[in-house]
């Protein structure tokens, strides 16, 4: 073993260096040995924060979130806003932040794609966090009765709103615009298009409408 | 969608008249196609006719004789290039608004920060739809400023959206695709230009310049600073929209004076400035408590060719008309006759152009000319009435007429038309000169 001194790893340290070998090589580190050693650190000291890089990434991932709702609601307009402004401004802030690791998360989507490999490990946790905040826009949005309570289907909207989430990434990784503005665009279209689906809509009336039809005949 | 309610309730009527239109034509082919499986002979020539003149019928109720001016203004056999360019911008109108963390976004992306931050006050809501964006108000150190923020992607979208009108304008006009290409260049460069708000910070400064001396006439100050691609800040303008302001019935002392700045400010960006505001449109201007004519937009300029202005005003010059020799030539330079027209083709659009140049150039050589005069307009109407019912230049299946006509066209088709709205009274006689060709 060669004496070198072994700096003290910090929690941000493993986060970087992690999307920094992500982003050089395509790839996960192929090990945690190899690359602690690239830190010059120990590998035990790897297992003081993460069991593995697959636990690393998806802490990497919540950490997106978390600094997009917390940067939310450090804003004293925010609490003010309706439900579908909440939701744009969610979108809006969240292209914000992904915006200063752009190369990486391009790279983690394209992966996703791949049909080989399985639904990542750090998605689950990424949709956990997003589900949990977007509920609490669709219960405001139902109070507000911008968008309607439906029988059964009222527990399936945050699962909308995460489709829909996966779309405008999708969208916004393929974006070639200047300052991505096409994004800009289909976040405001996409979300008042889920907005007028969600809310009072014609099949409601139709259906409405043919029960009337139904039980009268 | 509640946002629109915000819209002057105006530009809401007129694009839902433009909705009405869509719906005729399309009420129109059906009635074809029902037509041609009882009728086989049925022409396409009857559709068009039918499309024609349900656009057109919409044109003249939105803007009253505005469109038969503009018919003739256009100096084609058809209304194209000015309701084109109309339809196209009543096209925008429609677009959403944008929403206020949209609006947030925009800011910080250009400017770092978001508009709560620069302003002391900002207002969440637009106030005002602009065509091609929003206007919000806010105040900075106690001064009131109107901001207009813009869609994003209208920029990308001008190109493609040309491409989808151009087949409509194409069979709404009947002339041949090839020769609509040079039009349709022009307006897409107009456009494009309208969508690039630094450019228009440039040239809103310059020509606010150039024409601060004329008098009753004011503009707003406009702030750098806070502009940039997409958006533009300036003062904020009080007092009334021009055509509330005709509503309250002003004096005709008061309608003169007005007439007057507008007529002078035009007069002097078209032959002293030779770069010309080319969207006079009443709602880009606003009469202050003071009784001034503010003008609050400057996203559509057209810089004129010399050459073309040459061409264009000894057209208009006193008595050329009767020149047979002269006459043809501008006509021929202008594009008005081409060198391949059959003698029969030449002489019905010498004697259709030279009646139409006459009346439109009637005010240049009249010392007062006013504007209220029924008959002028009326005589203007029937005419492009004629002309658009005329086989022969339906026939001739073509369009006439420079590329830079266009958007001139477009300018006195609007300035006549305000001032006609106006009723007001002008000296049109003074401002005029001509430059002999060298």
């Amino acid at each position: 073993m060669t004496a070198k001194a072994k700096k003290k790893i910090k929690k941000e340290d493993l986060l970087n260096g992690y999307m920094k070998v992500v982003l050089q090589t395509g790839y996960a580190p192929s090990s945690v040995y190899s690359f602690m050693e690239d830190l010059q650190s120990d590998e035990a000291e790897f297992y003081g924060f993460y069991s593995s890089f697959s636990a690393l990434e998806k802490d990497v991932w919540n950490g997106f979130m978390n600094e997009t709702i917390q940067s939310l609601e450090g804003d004293p307009e925010f609490a003010d806003f309706g439900s579908r402004e909440k939701l744009l401004a969610f979108y809006y802030t969240h292209l914000e932040v992904l915006l200063k690791h752009r190369s990486f998360v391009v790279q983690r989507i394209d992966d996703c794609k791949k049909p080989q490999i399985k639904t990542p490990n750090w998605i689950r946790g990424y949709k956990a966090e997003f589900i949990d905040f977007v509920k609490g826009i669709v219960n405001e949005a139902i109070e507000e009765n911008e968008i309607k309570s439906r029988p059964l289907l009222s527990e399936k909207y945050d699962q909308a709103f995460w489709l829909q989430l996966l779309f405008i990434l999708d969208y916004w990784a393929k974006d070639e615009s200047q300052r991505f503005e096409n994004s800009d665009g289909v976040i405001e279209k996409s979300v008042d298009l889920s907005f007028r689906i969600l809310g009072e809509t014609a099949i409601d009336a139709a259906i409405d409408f043919a029960k009337h039809i139904w039980k009268s005949m | 969608m509640k946002e629109q309610d915000k819209i002057p309730v105006g530009k809401v009527k007129r694009a839902a008249k433009f909705v009405g239109t869509g719906a005729k034509m399309g009420g129109n082919y059906v009635k074809y196609y029902a037509k041609k499986l009882i009728k086989p002979e049925t022409s396409k020539a009857e559709l068009h006719e039918a499309n024609a003149k349900d656009v057109y019928e919409s044109l003249s109720e939105l803007k009253g004789s505005a469109l038969k001016v503009a018919q003739m203004m256009s100096m084609d056999q058809n209304v194209l290039p000015t309701a084109y360019i109309d339809k196209f911008q009543l096209a925008q109108y429609n677009a959403p608004p944008l929403s206020y963390p949209l609006v947030v976004r925009t800011f910080k992306k250009y400017f770092g920060k978001s508009p709560k931050e620069i302003f002391d006050t900002f207002s969440n809501h637009a106030v005002n739809a602009a065509s091609i964006g929003q206007v919000h108000k806010a105040i900075l150190d106690s001064k009131e400023l109107a901001i207009k923020v813009q869609y994003p992607g209208v920029a990308e979208s001008v190109s493609s959206d040309l491409k989808i009108a151009r087949p409509i304008a194409i069979q709404i006009m009947n002339v041949k695709g090839k020769e609509m290409d040079v039009y349709f260049k022009e307006v897409e460069e107009r456009l494009l230009e309208e969508t690039d708000y630094i450019l228009e910070l440039e040239r809103s400064i310059e020509l606010t310049e150039a024409c601060r001396h004329i008098p009753n006439l004011v503009f707003p100050t406009y702030y750098p600073k806070y502009s940039c691609e997409r958006v533009l800040t300036m003062d904020w303008i009080d007092g009334q929209h021009l055509r509330e302001w005709i509503k309250t019935n002003p004096n005709q002392e008061i309608r003169n004076r007005l007439g007057q700045a507008l007529w002078d400010f035009y007069n002097h960006q078209i032959h002293e400035l030779k770069t010309v505001h080319a969207d006079p449109h009443p709602g880009n201007f606003i009469i202050t408590p003071t009784e001034e004519l503010a003008v609050i937009d400057f996203g559509c300029v057209k810089v004129i060719p010399k050459e073309f202005y040459q061409s264009y005003f000894e057209l208009m010059a006193p008595d050329v008309s009767q020149n047979h020799v002269t006459f043809s030539a501008l006509l021929e330079k202008l594009d008005f006759i081409r060198k391949n027209d059959s003698q029969d083709e030449r002489d019905m659009f010498y004697s259709t152009f030279k009646e139409m140049v006459e009346l439109l150039s009637k005010p240049f050589h009249t010392e007062i000319f006013d504007f209220s005069d029924q008959t002028y307009f009326q005589s203007i109407f029937s005419l492009g009435e004629r002309i658009s019912k005329d086989k022969r230049f339906k026939k001739a299946n073509s369009a006439r007429g420079s590329r830079h006509g266009i958007y001139i066209n477009r300018t006195y088709f609007g300035l006549y038309t305000i001032l006609h709205e106006m009723k007001a009274q002008v000296r049109t006689k003074v401002e005029i000169k001509i430059k002999k060709a060298s």
